[in-house]
C-alpha cells in the first residue's frame, strides 16, 4: 500500500506528458484521450482531463477546432500548437535523463 | 413524474427521474465551485455536460427516464472535476474593480456596479444617485455617460464575483 502511494505520486505528474503524447500524431477529441489513456493502462476520469485539457489550452499548448460528428452533437478535435510540441519533446528528454539516472546512480 | 434537462452541446431534451435531476444538479453545482478561480471554467462545464449527455445517450434504454441508480453510476465513472490549475490561493488576487453589470441593468448598469464594488443595497444605490441627478440638477448625469463610456462591462454579479476571486493576472 505505502509503495503503491509513492508510485501514484510519479503516475499524476505523468499525465499531462501522456494527454500532450495522445494528440502528438492525430487530431483526437476528448473522449478519445480517455479511452486512449485507458487503453495503455492509464485510467483517467473525464473530471479530472477536462479540466486539464482546458488549461493546456489556455496555456497555448493544445488547439481545437470543432468537428461534426455522425451520432451527437460536433466535437473539439484537439492538436498540439508548436509550443505544446516543444513541451512534449522537453518532457521526453526529462524523462531520459531521469530513467537514465535511475539505471546508472547505483553502478 | 419526471424531469427533463437540456445538456450543453445536446440538442434533445434528457427525461430523468426528479432524484436523478437533483443528482446531476448537485454535480454540476460542485464541478462549477471547483471551477470557480479558473478563468474557463463556464468552457469545462459545457464539456462536462456534453459528455454526461454523450454517456446518458449510450445508457438509455428505450428514451425511459434515467433512474438515480444509473445517474450515480455514470456521475461516478466520471470522477469530480478537479480544478486544472494548482490551487490559486496562494497567489494574489485580482481584488475589487469598479465595472458595470448587465444583467439586471435599468440603464447601463453602473449603479449595480457601484453595488457590487462596494457591497450596498443595488436599490439604495440607485435612490441615492436619482437623489444626486436632482440636487445637482443633472450635472451627475454628465458624470453617468461618462462611466458609460470607460467603465468595463461585467455580463452579471456572478461574473464579476469570480472575477474579482480570480487570480490578478489570468494566463
Amino acid at each position: 500500500m505505502e509503495s503503491e502511494t509513492k508510485l501514484a505520486a510519479i503516475r499524476r505528474g505523468l499525465l499531462e506528458p501522456l494527454v500532450l503524447a495522445a494528440i502528438e500524431h492525430t487530431h483526437r477529441y476528448a473522449a478519445e484521450i480517455a479511452t486512449g489513456l485507458r487503453d495503455v493502462g492509464f485510467p483517467v476520469q473525464e473530471g479530472t482531463l477536462y479540466p486539464l485539457l482546458n488549461k493546456l489550452r489556455r496555456e497555448g499548448l493544445v488547439e481545437h477546432e470543432w468537428r461534426e460528428s455522425q451520432a451527437g452533437p460536433p466535437r473539439k478535435y484537439l492538436s498540439l500548437t508548436r509550443s505544446g510540441r516543444a513541451q512534449l519533446e522537453e518532457f521526453r528528454t526529462y524523462w531520459n535523463d531521469l530513467a537514465r539516472m535511475i539505471d546508472t546512480i547505483g553502478n | 413524474m419526471e424531469e427533463t434537462m437540456r445538456l450543453s452541446g445536446h440538442s434533445k431534451a434528457f427525461a430523468m427521474t426528479p432524484q436523478a435531476h437533483r443528482l446531476l444538479l448537485g454535480y454540476l453545482a460542485d464541478a462549477r465551485a471547483a471551477l470557480n478561480a479558473e478563468p474557463d471554467g463556464d468552457e469545462t462545464i459545457r464539456d462536462m455536460e456534453s459528455t454526461v449527455g454523450d454517456r446518458l445517450i449510450s445508457a438509455s434504454v428505450d428514451d425511459a427516464p434515467v433512474t438515480e441508480t444509473t445517474m450515480r453510476e455514470l456521475l461516478d465513472e466520471i470522477g469530480t472535476v478537479t480544478a486544472g490549475s494548482p490551487a490559486t490561493s496562494d497567489s494574489p488576487r485580482r481584488g475589487r474593480f469598479w465595472c458595470r453589470i448587465d444583467e439586471g441593468k435599468w440603464f447601463g448598469g453602473i449603479c449595480l456596479g457601484i453595488a457590487a464594488r462596494s457591497e450596498l443595497r443595488v436599490d439604495w444605490t440607485r435612490v441615492v444617485v436619482l437623489l444626486l441627478l436632482l440636487v445637482t440638477g443633472g450635472l451627475i448625469g454628465f458624470v453617468y455617460l461618462a462611466l458609460l463610456i470607460f467603465l468595463p462591462r461585467v455580463s452579471t454579479v456572478e461574473e464579476y464575483e469570480r472575477l474579482r476571486d480570480s487570480p490578478a493576472t489570468p494566463r
